[in-house]
């Protein structure tokens, strides 16, 4: 089958994440919490249009794409998550970025240097 | 997006020890990492009392830390005795709002800053109101931890309202601010995420950016100037 070409596809952004949470969160609990939130905040029809998807998730880290024009929504959406499986969590968006490496070298692969 | 990387946010409702269970420098670290520059430390009591906080740690460059009280009170002429008992002791005088007859006693005293929540029980205000608080420079207060700590039919009742609150102050020209009502750090969400939900209660961009920037900004200066007697009169020499 052919792919599509590149001038039809959706163009998309990257959001890369770190997750604040009381415990350690598996990947599969993240996602569910994540569309949850999604269908309860904006609709099957809202979320459908953002086409959100979690790419990457590890070492309380990740990267998730949306559509470009539903930036703001997906943010709304990852602010509403309070807590997965009974653990107070936050999602805090470290950026926002046109490819998955460049989220990945700006905002994820930099050390967490805190003042003293 | 540029407006929005050269802008200072403020947060000017998060509540710390001792009336909560997080500390001061546990909440100036976190907010200070999400990108802000100043933040208010909200005392909440059902004494109304201003507690003093000794903050123990260094001072950090580049950020801010105004102390506030934020008023409850049953009636409208308790909320008067603690509002005039507060002024000149902190940077921010807030009023939980909710009821109809404590939100009209907040906007029409002067020295109040902030209305907090004014919807936390799905009521919008009136048009009476808003010309109030137009006219006493009261900013109405986007809160929203009423989005993200509610769920179903309660979120839907007080996001409705606040929507109708965004369009009466867009109308009557209210300052609006956004704050996190924090009770925790989990329930900090960084200035973008503030945002988002301020346009999901139906601001536009811009209104957004200055609810989280510019307004709180002009509240605090207000505050500070020692110069400023009461509106419109100031000692210039």
């Amino acid at each position: 089958m052919k792919i599509l070409p590149p001038t039809l596809r959706e163009s998309n952004r990257y959001l890369a994440i770190s997750v604040t949470s009381e415990g350690d969160i598996p990947r599969r609990d993240l996602v569910n919490e994540i569309f949850f939130c999604a269908a309860t905040l904006l609709g099957d029809a809202g979320s459908s249009e953002m086409s959100i998807r979690l790419l990457s998730f590890e070492d309380n880290k990740g990267i998730i794409q949306c559509r470009v024009d539903r930036i703001w929504e997906s943010r709304a959406v990852l602010a509403t998550v309070t807590s997965i499986k009974g653990m107070r969590t936050r999602i805090n968006v470290l950026g926002v970025s046109g490819t998955v490496r460049g989220a990945t070298e700006k905002y994820l692969l930099t050390q967490d240097i805190r003042e003293p | 997006m540029g407006l929005i990387k050269s802008s200072n946010f403020y947060d000017l409702n998060v509540h710390t020890l001792p009336d909560y269970a997080d500390s001061q420098s546990r909440m100036i670290l976190e907010t200070k990492d999400m990108g802000y520059s100043g933040i208010c430390l909200t005392s909440i009591n059902p004494a109304n009392a201003f507690r003093c906080t000794d903050i123990t740690m260094p001072t950090l460059m580049d950020f801010e830390i105004y102390t506030g009280i934020e008023i409850q009170a049953d009636n409208v002429s308790k909320l008067n005795k603690y509002i005039s008992r507060s002024v000149n002791k902190v940077d921010i005088i807030s009023v939980s709002g909710g009821h109809e007859d404590i939100n009209r006693g907040a906007v029409e005293n002067g020295h109040v800053d902030i209305l907090a929540h004014p919807a936390s029980q799905g009521k919008p205000l009136n048009h009476v109101l808003s010309k109030a608080a137009a006219d006493n420079g009261v900013a109405i207060d986007f809160n929203i931890d009423a989005l993200i700590r509610h769920r179903g039919g309660s979120r839907v009742r007080i996001l409705s309202a606040l929507r109708q609150n965004a369009r009466l102050a867009h109308k009557f020209d209210i300052p609006m601010v956004i704050t996190s009502n924090a009770r925790s750090h989990y329930d900090l969400r960084g200035p973008r995420e503030m945002m988002a939900l301020g346009m999901l209660m139906g601001m536009t961009m811009e209104e957004a950016l200055y609810a989280i920037s510019t307004v709180p900004g002009s509240i605090i200066n207000r505050n500070r100037n020692n110069n400023r007697i009461m509106d419109g009169v100031e000692v210039v020499q």
